[in-house]
Protein backbone atom coordinates (compact mmCIF):
# COMPACT_ATOMS: atom_id res chain seq x y z
CA UNK A 1 0.00 0.00 0.00
CA UNK A 2 1.43 3.56 -0.69
CA UNK A 3 0.99 6.30 2.03
CA UNK A 4 -1.96 7.44 0.93
CA UNK A 5 -4.05 4.42 1.09
CA UNK A 6 -2.23 3.90 4.19
CA UNK A 7 -3.83 6.48 5.88
CA UNK A 8 -7.11 6.95 3.36
CA UNK A 9 -8.47 3.38 4.49
CA UNK A 10 -8.65 4.20 8.45
CA UNK A 11 -9.64 7.68 7.96
CA UNK A 12 -12.83 6.20 5.56
CA UNK A 13 -13.15 3.63 7.93
CA UNK A 14 -13.61 6.15 10.95
CA UNK A 15 -15.94 8.25 8.72
CA UNK A 16 -18.48 5.68 7.69
CA UNK A 17 -18.52 4.47 11.58
CA UNK A 18 -19.01 8.08 12.86
CA UNK A 19 -21.93 8.43 9.80
CA UNK A 20 -23.88 5.75 10.43
CA UNK A 21 -23.57 6.80 14.22
CA UNK A 22 -24.61 10.38 13.52
CA UNK A 23 -28.25 8.79 11.91
CA UNK A 24 -28.44 7.24 14.95
CA UNK A 25 -29.31 11.27 16.61
CA UNK A 26 -32.33 12.94 17.51
CA UNK A 27 -31.17 16.48 16.11
CA UNK A 28 -33.79 18.66 17.93
CA UNK A 29 -31.49 18.72 21.40
CA UNK A 30 -28.54 20.87 21.89
CA UNK A 31 -26.27 17.89 23.47
CA UNK A 32 -27.52 15.96 20.10
CA UNK A 33 -26.50 18.89 17.87
CA UNK A 34 -23.40 19.71 19.50
CA UNK A 35 -22.28 16.17 19.09
CA UNK A 36 -23.08 15.98 15.03
CA UNK A 37 -20.96 19.53 15.32
CA UNK A 38 -17.77 17.77 16.75
CA UNK A 39 -18.11 14.82 14.83
CA UNK A 40 -18.61 16.66 11.83
CA UNK A 41 -15.29 18.96 12.51
CA UNK A 42 -13.47 15.40 12.81
CA UNK A 43 -15.19 14.04 9.39
CA UNK A 44 -13.63 17.56 8.12
CA UNK A 45 -10.25 17.22 9.10
CA UNK A 46 -9.66 13.80 8.33
CA UNK A 47 -10.74 14.75 4.70
CA UNK A 48 -8.41 17.83 5.07
CA UNK A 49 -5.76 15.25 6.13
CA UNK A 50 -6.72 12.77 3.24
CA UNK A 51 -6.48 15.87 0.57
CA UNK A 52 -3.10 17.22 1.84
CA UNK A 53 -1.72 13.52 1.86
CA UNK A 54 -3.11 13.69 -1.66
CA UNK A 55 -1.51 17.13 -3.03
CA UNK A 56 2.01 16.36 -1.59
CA UNK A 57 2.17 12.51 -3.06
CA UNK A 58 1.55 13.58 -6.16
CA UNK A 59 3.62 16.65 -5.86
CA UNK A 60 6.54 14.47 -5.18
CA UNK A 61 7.29 15.13 -1.82
CA UNK A 62 5.93 13.06 1.27
CA UNK A 63 3.80 14.26 4.46
CA UNK A 64 5.92 14.01 7.73
CA UNK A 65 5.16 11.49 10.28
CA UNK A 66 4.73 14.18 13.41
CA UNK A 67 2.15 16.25 10.65
CA UNK A 68 -0.28 13.12 10.32
CA UNK A 69 0.37 12.85 14.26
CA UNK A 70 -0.51 15.56 14.88
CA UNK A 71 -3.82 16.11 12.74
CA UNK A 72 -4.56 12.37 13.74
CA UNK A 73 -4.93 13.81 17.56
CA UNK A 74 -6.52 16.85 16.87
CA UNK A 75 -9.24 14.07 15.20
CA UNK A 76 -8.91 12.16 18.44
CA UNK A 77 -9.86 15.10 20.28
CA UNK A 78 -12.80 16.14 18.21
CA UNK A 79 -14.03 12.56 18.96
CA UNK A 80 -13.32 11.95 22.03
CA UNK A 81 -14.81 15.65 22.71
CA UNK A 82 -17.88 14.11 20.98
CA UNK A 83 -18.16 11.40 23.15
CA UNK A 84 -18.01 13.22 26.47
CA UNK A 85 -20.58 15.74 25.22
CA UNK A 86 -22.80 12.36 24.46
CA UNK B 1 -8.49 -23.30 -17.24
CA UNK B 2 -8.08 -20.38 -14.97
CA UNK B 3 -6.10 -18.71 -17.44
CA UNK B 4 -9.14 -18.69 -19.62
CA UNK B 5 -11.58 -17.18 -17.19
CA UNK B 6 -9.17 -14.86 -15.80
CA UNK B 7 -8.72 -13.72 -20.15
CA UNK B 8 -12.70 -13.52 -20.19
CA UNK B 9 -12.73 -11.23 -16.89
CA UNK B 10 -10.16 -9.05 -18.33
CA UNK B 11 -11.63 -8.78 -21.57
CA UNK B 12 -15.23 -8.22 -19.60
CA UNK B 13 -13.78 -5.53 -17.62
CA UNK B 14 -12.38 -4.22 -20.64
CA UNK B 15 -15.27 -3.98 -22.47
CA UNK B 16 -17.00 -2.20 -19.50
CA UNK B 17 -14.61 0.26 -19.67
CA UNK B 18 -14.35 1.08 -23.17
CA UNK B 19 -18.33 1.64 -22.77
CA UNK B 20 -17.64 4.07 -19.68
CA UNK B 21 -14.77 5.58 -21.62
CA UNK B 22 -17.75 6.05 -24.33
CA UNK B 23 -20.27 7.68 -22.52
CA UNK B 24 -17.92 9.96 -20.82
CA UNK B 25 -16.92 10.76 -23.82
CA UNK B 26 -20.26 11.45 -25.22
CA UNK B 27 -21.05 13.44 -21.98
CA UNK B 28 -17.70 15.61 -22.58
CA UNK B 29 -18.19 16.40 -26.02
CA UNK B 30 -21.69 17.22 -25.63
CA UNK B 31 -21.45 19.45 -22.69
CA UNK B 32 -17.89 20.03 -22.59
CA UNK B 33 -17.23 19.51 -19.08
CA UNK B 34 -13.78 18.54 -19.02
CA UNK B 35 -12.80 21.55 -20.80
CA UNK B 36 -10.96 23.84 -18.89
CA UNK B 37 -12.36 26.40 -17.82
CA UNK B 38 -10.91 28.23 -15.51
CA UNK B 39 -6.70 29.46 -15.98
CA UNK B 40 -3.75 26.70 -14.97
CA UNK B 41 -2.78 28.36 -11.20
CA UNK B 42 0.74 28.94 -10.42
CA UNK B 43 1.97 26.97 -7.62
CA UNK B 44 3.17 30.52 -5.55
CA UNK B 45 -0.32 30.95 -5.06
CA UNK B 46 -1.11 27.62 -3.38
CA UNK B 47 -0.86 29.62 -0.36
CA UNK B 48 -3.92 30.78 2.08
CA UNK B 49 -3.65 34.40 1.54
CA UNK B 50 -3.69 33.86 -2.24
CA UNK B 51 -6.93 32.30 -1.32
CA UNK B 52 -9.16 34.62 0.96
CA UNK B 53 -11.76 35.72 -1.86
CA UNK B 54 -12.31 31.93 -2.61
CA UNK B 55 -12.85 31.05 1.02
CA UNK B 56 -15.29 34.09 1.16
CA UNK B 57 -17.25 32.60 -1.51
CA UNK B 58 -17.14 29.02 -0.13
CA UNK B 59 -18.33 30.87 3.43
CA UNK B 60 -21.22 32.71 0.82
CA UNK B 61 -22.04 29.36 -0.70
CA UNK B 62 -22.25 27.82 3.15
CA UNK B 63 -24.59 30.67 3.89
CA UNK B 64 -27.11 30.19 0.91
CA UNK B 65 -27.52 26.48 1.53
CA UNK B 66 -28.08 27.05 5.39
CA UNK B 67 -30.22 30.51 4.50
CA UNK B 68 -32.72 28.69 2.23
CA UNK B 69 -33.39 25.68 4.37
CA UNK B 70 -34.20 28.68 6.87
CA UNK B 71 -36.40 30.51 4.17
CA UNK B 72 -38.40 27.27 3.90
CA UNK B 73 -39.64 28.12 7.81
CA UNK B 74 -39.64 31.64 8.51
CA UNK B 75 -41.93 34.38 7.33
CA UNK B 76 -41.18 37.99 7.28
CA UNK B 77 -44.03 39.69 9.08
CA UNK B 78 -43.85 41.60 12.47
CA UNK B 79 -45.78 39.48 14.01
CA UNK B 80 -44.59 35.99 12.77
CA UNK B 81 -40.87 36.81 12.08
CA UNK B 82 -39.22 36.09 15.93
CA UNK B 83 -41.97 33.10 16.45
CA UNK B 84 -40.57 31.52 13.43
CA UNK B 85 -37.03 32.00 14.07
CA UNK B 86 -37.63 30.94 17.48
CA UNK B 87 -39.76 27.62 15.90
CA UNK B 88 -36.38 26.91 13.76
CA UNK B 89 -34.05 27.52 16.72
CA UNK B 90 -36.69 25.03 18.86
CA UNK B 91 -38.32 22.77 16.97
CA UNK B 92 -36.75 21.89 13.97
CA UNK B 93 -34.45 19.13 13.40
CA UNK B 94 -30.57 21.13 13.26
CA UNK B 95 -32.78 24.45 13.58
CA UNK B 96 -29.96 25.46 16.29
CA UNK B 97 -27.15 24.02 14.19
CA UNK B 98 -28.25 25.71 10.76
CA UNK B 99 -28.73 29.25 12.50
CA UNK B 100 -25.59 29.37 14.38
CA UNK B 101 -23.53 28.34 11.26
CA UNK B 102 -25.45 30.78 9.07
CA UNK B 103 -24.35 33.47 11.84
CA UNK B 104 -20.93 32.76 12.57
CA UNK B 105 -20.20 31.79 8.24
CA UNK B 106 -22.06 35.27 7.93
CA UNK B 107 -19.36 37.05 9.87
CA UNK B 108 -16.39 34.90 9.04
CA UNK B 109 -17.52 35.97 5.48
CA UNK B 110 -17.68 39.68 6.54
CA UNK B 111 -14.03 39.11 7.78
CA UNK B 112 -12.44 37.19 5.12
CA UNK B 113 -13.80 39.84 2.54
CA UNK B 114 -12.18 42.49 4.82
CA UNK B 115 -8.46 40.05 5.21
CA UNK B 116 -8.75 40.16 1.60
CA UNK B 117 -8.98 43.23 0.89
CA UNK B 118 -6.16 44.53 3.37
CA UNK B 119 -3.74 41.75 1.83
CA UNK B 120 -5.00 43.38 -1.66
CA UNK B 121 -3.78 46.84 -0.45
CA UNK B 122 -0.77 45.86 1.13
CA UNK B 123 0.37 43.40 -1.81
CA UNK B 124 -0.84 46.36 -4.27
CA UNK B 125 -2.81 44.07 -5.96
CA UNK B 126 -4.72 47.13 -7.34
CA UNK B 127 -1.91 48.55 -9.66
CA UNK B 128 -2.46 48.24 -13.28
CA UNK B 129 -3.69 45.93 -14.97
CA UNK B 130 -6.33 45.23 -12.15
CA UNK B 131 -7.80 48.43 -11.06
CA UNK B 132 -11.55 47.61 -12.45
CA UNK B 133 -10.76 44.16 -10.68
CA UNK B 134 -10.34 46.33 -7.39
CA UNK B 135 -13.25 48.56 -8.19
CA UNK B 136 -15.82 45.87 -8.60
CA UNK B 137 -14.01 43.76 -5.38
CA UNK B 138 -14.70 46.94 -3.11
CA UNK B 139 -18.23 46.73 -4.26
CA UNK B 140 -19.09 42.59 -3.51
CA UNK B 141 -17.39 43.94 -0.25
CA UNK B 142 -20.40 46.48 0.03
CA UNK B 143 -22.56 43.98 -1.10
CA UNK B 144 -21.57 41.65 1.38
CA UNK B 145 -21.86 44.58 4.78
CA UNK B 146 -25.17 44.49 2.83
CA UNK B 147 -26.45 41.38 3.69
CA UNK B 148 -24.63 41.46 7.02
CA UNK B 149 -27.47 44.98 8.08
CA UNK B 150 -30.19 43.53 6.06
CA UNK B 151 -29.77 39.94 7.72
CA UNK B 152 -29.38 41.47 11.23
CA UNK B 153 -32.85 42.83 10.98
CA UNK B 154 -34.70 39.06 10.19
CA UNK B 155 -34.53 37.53 13.41
CA UNK B 156 -37.03 40.67 14.66
CA UNK B 157 -35.06 40.45 18.34
CA UNK B 158 -35.17 43.54 20.33
CA UNK B 159 -31.12 44.04 19.83
CA UNK B 160 -31.40 43.86 15.79
CA UNK B 161 -34.47 45.88 15.54
CA UNK B 162 -33.03 48.46 17.62
CA UNK B 163 -29.44 48.04 16.05
CA UNK B 164 -30.80 48.31 12.89
CA UNK B 165 -32.96 51.50 13.92
CA UNK B 166 -29.62 53.09 14.65
CA UNK B 167 -28.67 52.29 10.97
CA UNK B 168 -31.46 53.54 9.66
CA UNK B 169 -31.72 56.65 11.71
CA UNK B 170 -28.19 57.31 10.26
CA UNK B 171 -30.26 57.64 6.84
CA UNK B 172 -32.25 60.80 7.46
CA UNK B 173 -28.75 62.74 7.77
CA UNK B 174 -28.02 61.99 4.66
CA UNK B 175 -28.70 65.20 1.93
CA UNK B 176 -32.85 65.26 1.64
CA UNK B 177 -32.62 63.61 -2.39
CA UNK B 178 -30.68 60.50 -0.89
CA UNK B 179 -32.03 60.48 2.24
CA UNK B 180 -35.45 60.29 0.35
CA UNK B 181 -34.29 57.62 -2.35
CA UNK B 182 -32.46 55.37 0.56
CA UNK B 183 -35.62 55.29 2.99
CA UNK B 184 -37.64 54.57 0.02
CA UNK B 185 -35.61 51.59 -1.59
CA UNK B 186 -34.63 50.21 1.79
CA UNK B 187 -37.39 50.63 4.70
CA UNK B 188 -40.29 52.26 2.66
CA UNK B 189 -43.04 54.15 4.03
CA UNK B 190 -45.05 51.44 5.62
CA UNK B 191 -43.57 51.05 8.73
CA UNK B 192 -41.96 47.69 10.26
CA UNK B 193 -44.06 45.39 7.97
CA UNK B 194 -42.94 47.04 5.19
CA UNK B 195 -39.34 47.51 6.19
CA UNK B 196 -39.06 43.94 7.11
CA UNK B 197 -39.75 42.81 3.81
CA UNK B 198 -37.94 45.36 2.01
CA UNK B 199 -35.21 43.70 4.17
CA UNK B 200 -35.64 40.30 3.43
CA UNK B 201 -35.91 40.89 -0.05
CA UNK B 202 -32.67 42.65 -0.45
CA UNK B 203 -31.56 39.57 1.75
CA UNK B 204 -32.53 36.67 -0.05
CA UNK B 205 -32.85 38.36 -3.62
CA UNK B 206 -31.43 41.13 -4.67
CA UNK B 207 -28.23 41.24 -2.70
CA UNK B 208 -27.50 37.70 -3.88
CA UNK B 209 -28.29 38.18 -7.51
CA UNK B 210 -25.82 41.75 -7.60
CA UNK B 211 -23.13 39.56 -5.84
CA UNK B 212 -23.09 36.80 -8.37
CA UNK B 213 -23.01 39.54 -11.13
CA UNK B 214 -20.20 41.24 -9.19
CA UNK B 215 -18.63 37.42 -8.80
CA UNK B 216 -19.03 36.72 -12.47
CA UNK B 217 -17.63 39.65 -13.57
CA UNK B 218 -14.57 39.78 -11.19
CA UNK B 219 -13.33 35.90 -12.10
CA UNK B 220 -13.51 37.07 -15.61
CA UNK B 221 -11.04 39.60 -15.19
CA UNK B 222 -9.25 37.47 -12.81
CA UNK B 223 -9.18 34.70 -15.55
CA UNK B 224 -7.63 37.53 -18.10
CA UNK B 225 -5.30 38.88 -15.98
CA UNK B 226 -4.14 35.89 -14.06
CA UNK B 227 -3.02 36.09 -10.44
CA UNK B 228 -0.92 38.99 -9.21
CA UNK B 229 2.67 38.11 -8.98
CA UNK B 230 4.16 38.12 -5.04
CA UNK B 231 5.96 41.04 -4.41
CA UNK B 232 9.05 40.25 -2.48
CA UNK B 233 11.20 36.70 -2.82
CA UNK B 234 12.74 35.10 -4.96
CA UNK B 235 10.25 33.57 -8.50
CA UNK B 236 11.75 30.63 -9.67
CA UNK B 237 10.73 28.42 -12.16
CA UNK B 238 9.45 25.84 -9.74
CA UNK B 239 6.59 28.16 -8.19
CA UNK B 240 5.97 29.81 -11.10
CA UNK B 241 5.32 25.88 -12.86
CA UNK B 242 1.10 26.23 -13.22
CA UNK B 243 -1.50 23.22 -12.17
CA UNK B 244 -4.41 22.69 -13.21
CA UNK B 245 -7.82 23.59 -12.16
CA UNK B 246 -8.83 20.15 -11.55
CA UNK B 247 -7.81 18.01 -9.42
CA UNK B 248 -4.47 19.57 -8.32
CA UNK B 249 -6.27 23.24 -7.36
CA UNK B 250 -9.63 22.11 -6.42
CA UNK B 251 -7.79 19.76 -3.61
CA UNK B 252 -5.99 22.27 -2.43
CA UNK B 253 -9.58 24.68 -2.55
CA UNK B 254 -11.36 21.33 -1.02
CA UNK B 255 -8.72 21.00 1.88
CA UNK B 256 -8.83 24.73 2.77
CA UNK B 257 -12.52 24.76 2.81
CA UNK B 258 -12.41 21.90 5.10
CA UNK B 259 -10.12 23.70 7.56
CA UNK B 260 -12.56 26.54 7.27
CA UNK B 261 -15.25 24.23 7.66
CA UNK B 262 -13.67 22.67 11.39
CA UNK B 263 -12.91 26.24 11.92
CA UNK B 264 -16.42 27.37 12.02
CA UNK B 265 -18.24 24.27 13.59
CA UNK B 266 -16.16 24.60 16.49
CA UNK B 267 -16.67 28.19 16.99
CA UNK B 268 -19.92 27.19 17.18
CA UNK B 269 -19.81 24.80 19.66
CA UNK B 270 -17.47 26.94 21.75
CA UNK B 271 -19.98 29.41 21.21
CA UNK B 272 -23.15 29.07 20.40
CA UNK B 273 -26.18 31.90 20.19
CA UNK B 274 -28.79 32.05 22.14
CA UNK B 275 -31.83 33.92 20.94
CA UNK B 276 -32.38 37.73 22.18
CA UNK B 277 -36.24 38.69 23.50
CA UNK B 278 -38.40 39.63 20.66
CA UNK B 279 -38.47 43.00 19.81
CA UNK B 280 -41.40 45.31 21.36
CA UNK B 281 -40.96 49.46 22.05
CA UNK B 282 -40.89 48.99 25.57
CA UNK B 283 -38.08 46.41 25.18
CA UNK B 284 -36.29 48.61 23.11
CA UNK B 285 -36.15 51.65 25.50
CA UNK B 286 -34.49 49.35 28.19
CA UNK B 287 -31.36 48.56 26.19
CA UNK B 288 -28.53 50.42 24.01
CA UNK B 289 -29.32 50.09 20.79
CA UNK B 290 -26.10 48.98 18.84
CA UNK B 291 -25.50 47.81 15.58
CA UNK B 292 -23.71 44.20 15.10
CA UNK B 293 -19.52 44.46 15.47
CA UNK B 294 -18.59 45.22 11.79
CA UNK B 295 -20.80 48.30 12.35
CA UNK B 296 -19.14 49.74 15.40
CA UNK B 297 -16.66 51.50 14.51
CA UNK B 298 -19.17 53.91 12.35
CA UNK B 299 -21.44 54.24 15.17
CA UNK B 300 -18.71 55.10 17.75
CA UNK B 301 -17.50 57.92 15.10
CA UNK B 302 -21.00 58.80 15.03
CA UNK B 303 -21.09 59.16 19.30
CA UNK B 304 -18.19 61.92 19.41
CA UNK B 305 -19.48 65.04 20.47
CA UNK B 306 -18.87 67.14 17.58
CA UNK B 307 -20.39 64.55 15.26
CA UNK B 308 -23.62 64.06 17.15
CA UNK B 309 -27.15 65.74 15.93
CA UNK B 310 -26.05 68.28 13.31
CA UNK B 311 -22.44 67.46 12.80
CA UNK B 312 -23.98 63.56 11.51
CA UNK B 313 -23.22 64.79 7.87
CA UNK B 314 -19.91 65.49 8.84
CA UNK B 315 -19.43 62.22 10.18
CA UNK B 316 -21.09 60.16 7.60
CA UNK B 317 -19.36 62.43 4.60
CA UNK B 318 -16.11 61.41 6.46
CA UNK B 319 -16.35 58.03 7.02
CA UNK B 320 -17.86 57.81 2.90
CA UNK B 321 -14.53 59.76 1.54
CA UNK B 322 -12.66 57.23 3.54
CA UNK B 323 -14.57 54.27 1.76
CA UNK B 324 -14.96 56.31 -1.21
CA UNK B 325 -10.86 56.48 -1.35
CA UNK B 326 -10.53 53.05 -0.96
CA UNK B 327 -12.61 52.47 -4.17
CA UNK B 328 -10.59 55.01 -6.01
CA UNK B 329 -7.43 53.62 -4.41
CA UNK B 330 -5.77 52.61 -7.96
CA UNK B 331 -6.00 55.87 -9.21
CA UNK B 332 -4.85 57.49 -5.90
CA UNK B 333 -1.89 55.17 -5.42
CA UNK B 334 -0.49 54.95 -9.15
CA UNK B 335 3.36 54.06 -9.14
CA UNK B 336 4.48 50.66 -10.36
CA UNK B 337 6.69 49.56 -7.41
CA UNK B 338 4.38 46.71 -5.29
CA UNK B 339 6.65 46.24 -2.56
CA UNK B 340 5.70 47.13 1.06
CA UNK B 341 9.15 48.93 1.89
CA UNK B 342 9.22 51.11 -1.01
CA UNK B 343 5.34 52.33 -0.03
CA UNK B 344 5.86 53.46 3.30
CA UNK B 345 3.05 56.39 3.09
CA UNK B 346 0.52 53.57 2.13
CA UNK B 347 1.42 51.03 4.14
CA UNK B 348 1.64 53.16 7.64
CA UNK B 349 -2.04 54.52 6.28
CA UNK B 350 -3.14 51.32 5.60
CA UNK B 351 -2.07 49.95 9.31
CA UNK B 352 -3.60 53.06 11.02
CA UNK B 353 -6.86 52.73 9.37
CA UNK B 354 -6.89 48.75 10.56
CA UNK B 355 -5.59 49.92 14.09
CA UNK B 356 -8.44 52.43 14.08
CA UNK B 357 -11.59 50.28 13.36
CA UNK B 358 -10.25 47.61 15.69
CA UNK B 359 -9.86 50.59 18.48
CA UNK B 360 -12.96 52.12 17.25
CA UNK B 361 -15.00 48.81 17.20
CA UNK B 362 -13.33 47.88 20.43
CA UNK B 363 -14.24 51.32 22.26
CA UNK B 364 -17.94 51.34 21.38
CA UNK B 365 -18.40 47.51 22.56
CA UNK B 366 -17.52 48.63 25.62
CA UNK B 367 -19.27 51.89 25.77
CA UNK B 368 -22.96 51.09 24.51
CA UNK B 369 -24.84 54.31 24.29
CA UNK B 370 -22.66 56.20 25.69
CA UNK B 371 -21.03 60.06 24.52
CA UNK B 372 -17.57 60.69 23.18
CA UNK B 373 -16.26 63.39 24.46
CA UNK B 374 -14.00 65.57 21.63
CA UNK B 375 -11.01 65.06 23.74
CA UNK B 376 -11.18 61.45 24.72
CA UNK B 377 -11.81 60.80 20.87
CA UNK B 378 -8.70 62.75 20.03
CA UNK B 379 -6.37 60.99 22.64
CA UNK B 380 -7.59 57.42 21.91
CA UNK B 381 -7.70 57.85 18.42
CA UNK B 382 -4.92 60.29 17.87
CA UNK B 383 -3.00 58.22 20.34
CA UNK B 384 -3.80 54.66 17.83
CA UNK B 385 -2.41 56.37 14.81
CA UNK B 386 0.99 58.21 16.69
CA UNK B 387 1.76 54.34 17.95
CA UNK B 388 1.54 53.06 14.64
CA UNK B 389 3.52 55.67 13.10
CA UNK B 390 5.97 55.88 15.63
CA UNK B 391 6.25 52.04 15.40
CA UNK B 392 6.33 51.49 11.94
CA UNK B 393 8.75 54.75 11.27
CA UNK B 394 11.26 52.51 13.13
CA UNK B 395 10.64 49.63 11.26
CA UNK B 396 11.52 51.75 8.18
CA UNK B 397 13.97 53.21 9.36
CA UNK B 398 16.14 49.89 10.46
CA UNK B 399 15.01 48.04 7.14
CA UNK B 400 14.77 50.84 4.40
CA UNK B 401 18.22 52.26 3.95
CA UNK B 402 18.95 49.74 1.39
CA UNK B 403 16.05 49.42 -0.04
CA UNK B 404 17.11 51.77 -3.05
CA UNK B 405 19.41 49.50 -4.52
CA UNK B 406 16.82 46.82 -4.83
CA UNK B 407 15.84 45.76 -8.04
CA UNK B 408 11.90 44.37 -8.44
CA UNK B 409 11.12 41.06 -7.73
CA UNK B 410 10.64 40.86 -11.66
CA UNK B 411 13.62 41.46 -12.54
CA UNK B 412 16.77 39.12 -12.70
CA UNK B 413 16.61 36.83 -9.89
CA UNK B 414 19.84 37.10 -7.44
CA UNK B 415 22.49 33.92 -6.62
CA UNK B 416 20.76 30.97 -5.03
CA UNK B 417 22.29 30.84 -1.69
CA UNK B 418 24.61 27.80 -1.17
CA UNK B 419 22.54 25.71 1.26
CA UNK B 420 19.81 23.44 0.11
CA UNK B 421 16.09 24.56 -0.51
CA UNK B 422 14.63 22.49 2.31
CA UNK B 423 17.07 24.05 4.65
CA UNK B 424 16.25 27.54 3.50
CA UNK B 425 12.80 27.02 3.78
CA UNK B 426 13.03 25.72 7.31
CA UNK B 427 15.06 28.74 8.38
CA UNK B 428 12.06 30.66 6.59
CA UNK B 429 9.08 29.02 8.39
CA UNK B 430 11.49 29.55 11.87
CA UNK B 431 11.99 33.48 10.62
CA UNK B 432 8.26 34.26 9.85
CA UNK B 433 7.26 32.42 12.97
CA UNK B 434 9.50 34.23 15.33
CA UNK B 435 8.57 37.00 13.18
CA UNK B 436 4.85 36.68 13.49
CA UNK B 437 4.70 35.84 17.79
CA UNK B 438 6.94 39.88 17.83
CA UNK B 439 4.08 41.03 16.01
CA UNK B 440 1.01 39.03 17.80
CA UNK B 441 3.20 40.30 21.30
CA UNK B 442 3.70 44.12 19.52
CA UNK B 443 -0.14 44.02 18.76
CA UNK B 444 -0.97 42.82 22.47
CA UNK B 445 1.44 45.73 23.31
CA UNK B 446 -0.90 48.37 21.14
CA UNK B 447 -3.57 46.83 22.36
CA UNK B 448 -3.31 47.19 25.92
CA UNK B 449 -1.75 50.56 25.93
CA UNK B 450 -4.50 51.79 23.54
CA UNK B 451 -7.39 50.51 26.14
CA UNK B 452 -4.76 51.77 29.60
CA UNK B 453 -5.62 54.90 28.24
CA UNK B 454 -9.06 54.81 27.13
CA UNK B 455 -9.43 53.66 30.56
CA UNK B 456 -8.11 56.64 31.59
CA UNK B 457 -9.57 58.73 30.03
CA UNK B 458 -12.74 57.43 31.09
CA UNK B 459 -11.83 56.95 34.89
CA UNK B 460 -9.46 58.83 35.48
CA UNK B 461 -5.63 58.09 36.50
CA UNK B 462 -4.95 55.18 39.13
CA UNK B 463 -2.03 53.40 39.86
CA UNK B 464 -3.24 49.85 38.50
CA UNK B 465 -3.94 51.76 35.49
CA UNK B 466 -0.78 53.52 35.22
CA UNK B 467 1.36 50.38 35.69
CA UNK B 468 -0.65 48.66 33.07
CA UNK B 469 0.04 51.42 30.94
CA UNK B 470 3.83 51.01 31.67
CA UNK B 471 3.92 47.18 31.44
CA UNK B 472 2.20 47.45 27.90
CA UNK B 473 4.40 50.13 26.75
CA UNK B 474 7.29 47.79 27.79
CA UNK B 475 5.56 45.00 25.98
CA UNK B 476 5.77 47.05 22.96
CA UNK B 477 9.23 48.78 22.97
CA UNK B 478 10.75 45.39 23.44
CA UNK B 479 8.79 43.47 21.01
CA UNK B 480 9.95 46.79 18.86
CA UNK B 481 13.66 46.01 19.57
CA UNK B 482 13.74 42.40 19.60
CA UNK B 483 11.45 42.65 15.67
CA UNK B 484 14.80 45.53 15.03
CA UNK B 485 17.67 42.97 16.25
CA UNK B 486 16.25 39.99 14.30
CA UNK B 487 16.24 41.96 10.90
CA UNK B 488 19.46 42.65 11.66
CA UNK B 489 20.45 39.26 11.91
CA UNK B 490 18.47 38.00 9.23
CA UNK B 491 20.75 40.46 7.30
CA UNK B 492 23.82 39.37 8.39
CA UNK B 493 22.86 35.58 7.42
CA UNK B 494 22.15 36.35 4.20
CA UNK B 495 26.06 37.11 3.69
CA UNK B 496 27.76 40.17 2.91
CA UNK B 497 26.71 43.68 3.47
CA UNK B 498 26.24 44.39 0.29
CA UNK B 499 23.73 41.25 -0.10
CA UNK B 500 21.94 42.96 3.51
CA UNK B 501 18.87 43.75 1.67
CA UNK B 502 15.02 44.23 2.06
CA UNK B 503 14.68 42.24 -0.91
CA UNK B 504 15.58 39.66 0.60
CA UNK B 505 14.89 40.13 4.31
CA UNK B 506 10.97 40.44 3.19
CA UNK B 507 11.95 37.03 1.09
CA UNK B 508 13.03 35.51 4.32
CA UNK B 509 10.35 36.90 6.42
CA UNK B 510 8.04 34.73 4.31
CA UNK B 511 5.93 37.46 3.30
CA UNK B 512 4.59 36.60 0.23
Amino acid sequence: MDSVEKVAIPLLIVQTISVVFLWSLDTLGRVSQTIFTLFLAADLLAFALVAHIYRTDKAGSTTGGSYIFAWMTAIAILFIAGLIVS
Amino acid sequence: MAHEEGERARGAEDEVKGAMARLAGWVSSRTGLTYPLLRPVPVYSLNPFYWLGALSVIAFIIQGITGVIMMLYYIPSPTSAYATTKYIFQSVYFGQFLQTIHLYTAYAMIFLTFMHMMRGYFVSVHKRPREVMWVVGMLMGFVTLGFGFTGYLLPWTVVSKAGTDVGVGMMAALPPPLASLATFLIVGAGGDATELLRFYDLHVVVLPAVLLGLLVAKMYMLETHGVAEPVTGKLTERIKRTLPIFPDVTVYLLELAAIFGVGMLLVSVLFPIQLAPEYSPQAAGQIAAQPDWYFLWIYQILKISVFESAGIPVALTFVTAVLGALVVLPFIDRGDNRRMVERPKFVILGVIFIAELIVLAIWGLLTPGQRISNLDAVEVLGGTALIVTLALAGVYAAVRPSARSISPMSSAAPPAPKAGPRVHAQEDKWTGGAMAALMAFGGLGIGVSIDSVVQIAMFGVTTPMLSRLSASLCLLTAAVVVALVLLRRIGIGLGGSEERTPHKVWGKLGLR
